[in-house]
């Protein structure tokens, strides 16, 4: 995939020739029996490597004793700021709502959304008019049931990209539904080290406005216009995607491939 | 069909801090879980040999059915895949001896099926062994090279071969040596960091293409690949330490990482001069002899650098000497080239 996407690359990554740098404060050192030493080694990263494209640094401090016995010490770090990593694939496959048609008649939200990277914390909360709560800084009326989801992993990439998938049908993980009215969805996904008090350590996104009348109906606001939705719903399914269940079935079936052809 | 999620996909429950997460090793041997018959050469010396079956072939009986070889060259690439002569006498009642290789199983079975050809057993050529295919009416099965060149010689010096297959046949494992992905990391291996850069797995150990018992219903041996195998394979390990250092010990998963042995990398198709990724392989190929004997201690396990934000120019270990003599150390950097994440 390389350096035109977002999404972590696939097996096997780039190589790039940086590696660290690591100096120890003496070469060698004779330890008596029973002893221990600390040895604190110098460690930098190299300065010249691309940091948006997420660095991993690592290998090994070779430790070998008069007994012949050898050690391999692992290190590994990033040569970036994993806070500015994005999460939330905005430019590629920004979040959308669009309407789902439940086989048994009622309509209800389908909120998509795509994760370059994974999140500690995943909030769904619902905004509008009644009693608020206040969410890290945000009032709300609730969230969809189920969130906020905590260690989301991101998503994958194997033929197709896959995504993340929640449905909404007016009601609030308080198991309250809320009345006919106008709603919002706001999304929000906590960077990697963010704080998870911190309205600004999210990434977010606010949905168009969706307008429920005469009960269980959801009809997303038409100034934020149903037509557009539409055709972004259309647009999306000529590039198909993997759901998650998808994905789910996908696993088991190359874990059945590999029990099937050892 | 493998996993090859890439970076950034260390996998739950493993990836917890205080959990040891094992990374697969591909077997350096391919086993298979083979059938047992039995041979004659001039109707003495009854010796077993194993045989691998065509998956859709059920075993069958057959008491003294002769060997007949297509052609006493153990090294033509492509045996069996021309139509016979003509003059090539009724083959029923005989099992036909082809090498493996160039066009396809069943291309082979029909040649020599035009010719009445009811069994026959391919020895293999250079790849790992695989069951064959086979055609409706024609009982096919596949030996190791090394069965197919005894017996190619046998023929060759006029001699006369007798198979003899029971239709409830004993199991026996036959392998392949593994030269393409043996002894490196199975790429199916997840790779980290994890979400808050920390370096998993620990260790290493065998995991792609391991033999072991099974449930008697299902065969009673099988084959099978994933950190799933590789990870009793250090529970095993354990056990052993335990059984070394009393079980009231408690074994920091430092012991494992420190004393494993780094592999180079392998992308499924070839090894490579250099070292595969810490993010992929943690420490290396567990020794199980050093885990259990090294008198020196190394902690911490692994040393995670975290991020440029969270760096700490000053990374500390220690050195523990709990033998019972003074031991001198070196040290050195072994530097693997930068890996991009996206």
């Amino acid at each position: 995939m390389g350096n035109n996407t977002s999404f972590p690359q696939l097996f096997p990554p780039d190589l790039i020739t940086e590696s660290a740098a690591v100096i120890f404060p003496f070469d060698n050192l004779t330890i008596r029996a029973g002893e221990v030493a600390v040895v604190n080694m110098t460690i930098s990263f190299p300065s010249t490597v691309d940091s948006k494209r997420i660095p991993i640094i690592s290998g090994y401090i070779n430790i070998e004793s008069s007994k012949n016995e050898s050690f391999h010490l692992p290190y590994g770090g990033v040569a970036c700021n994993m806070k500015e990593v994005k999460i939330t694939d905005f430019d590629q496959y920004p979040p959308e709502i669009s309407i789902f048609e439940s086989k048994l008649g009622s309509n209800q939200i389908q909120f998509e959304w795509r994760m370059l990277m994974g999140s500690s914390i995943v909030r769904l909360d619902i905004r509008g008019s009644g009693t608020q709560t206040e969410a890290v800084g945000v009032n709300i009326l609730g969230s969809i049931p189920n969130y906020p989801s905590y260690f989301m992993s991101r998503n994958s990439f194997i033929s197709l990209p896959s995504s993340y998938t929640a449905i909404w049908n007016g009601s609030l993980n308080s198991s309250v539904q809320v009345p006919d009215g106008n709603y919002t969805i706001l999304y929000r996904a906590l960077k990697i080290f963010g704080d998870p008090n911190n309205n600004d350590d999210y990434e977010n996104y606010t949905s168009p406005v969706i307008r429920i009348v005469n009960g269980p109906f959801i009809i997303i606001n038409s100034t934020t216009s149903t037509t557009t939705t539409t055709t972004s719903a259309m647009n999306r399914s000529q590039h198909p995607v993997t759901s998650s269940v998808e994905l789910f079935i996908f696993l088991i079936l190359t874990l059945f491939c590999q029990i099937g052809l050892p | 069909m493998i996993l090859r999620l890439g970076v950034f996909f260390a996998s739950t429950p493993s990836n917890g801090e205080n959990v040891i997460s094992i990374g697969s090793v591909t077997n350096t041997i391919t086993p298979s879980v083979a059938l047992e018959g039995k041979f004659t050469v001039d109707d003495e010396s009854n010796s077993t040999f194993a045989y691998l079956p065509a998956r859709e072939t059920l075993p069958i009986e057959i008491s003294g059915l002769p060997l007949y070889a297509l052609d006493f060259n153990t090294s033509n690439p492509a045996d069996g895949c021309s139509p016979l002569p003509a003059n090539t006498s009724n083959l029923t009642g005989q099992i036909i001896l082809i090498r493996r290789g160039t066009c396809t199983f069943v291309s082979k079975i029909e040649n020599v099926q035009q010719l009445g050809a009811k069994h026959v057993i391919f020895y293999n050529n250079e790849s790992p062994l695989t069951q064959p295919l086979t055609v409706t009416g024609v009982f096919a099965s596949m030996v190791t090279a090394e069965q197919g060149a005894q017996w190619i010689s046998d023929l060759s010096e006029g001699k006369t071969i007798k198979l003899y297959l029971s239709d409830t046949p004993n199991k026996s494992i036959i392998s392949s040596l593994n030269n393409i992905t043996g002894g490196t990391m199975s790429t199916f291996s997840s790779w980290s960091p994890t979400y808050g850069l920390n370096i998993k797995p620990e260790v290493s150990a065998p995991g792609g293409n391991i033999l072991s018992t099974y449930p008697i219903d299902l065969g009673s041996y099988a084959i099978l690949s994933g950190t799933s195998m590789a990870t009793p394979y250090i529970s095993g390990i354990l056990a052993l330490y335990m059984e070394a250092h009393g079980s009231n010990v408690t074994l920091n998963s430092s012991i494992l990482s420190t004393t494993a042995k780094p592999l180079p990398f392998n992308d499924g198709t070839q090894t490579y001069p250099y070292l595969a990724p810490v993010i992929q392989q943690g420490g290396g190929l567990v020794d199980a002899y050093a885990v259990v004997h090294y008198t020196t201690k190394i902690n911490p396990g692994v040393l995670p650098l975290n991020d440029t934000v969270h760096f700490n120019q000053i990374v500390s270990f220690t050195i523990s000497n709990e033998g019972v003599t003074d031991v001198f150390y070196t040290f050195e950097h072994v530097s693997f080239s930068g890996l991009i994440s996206r």
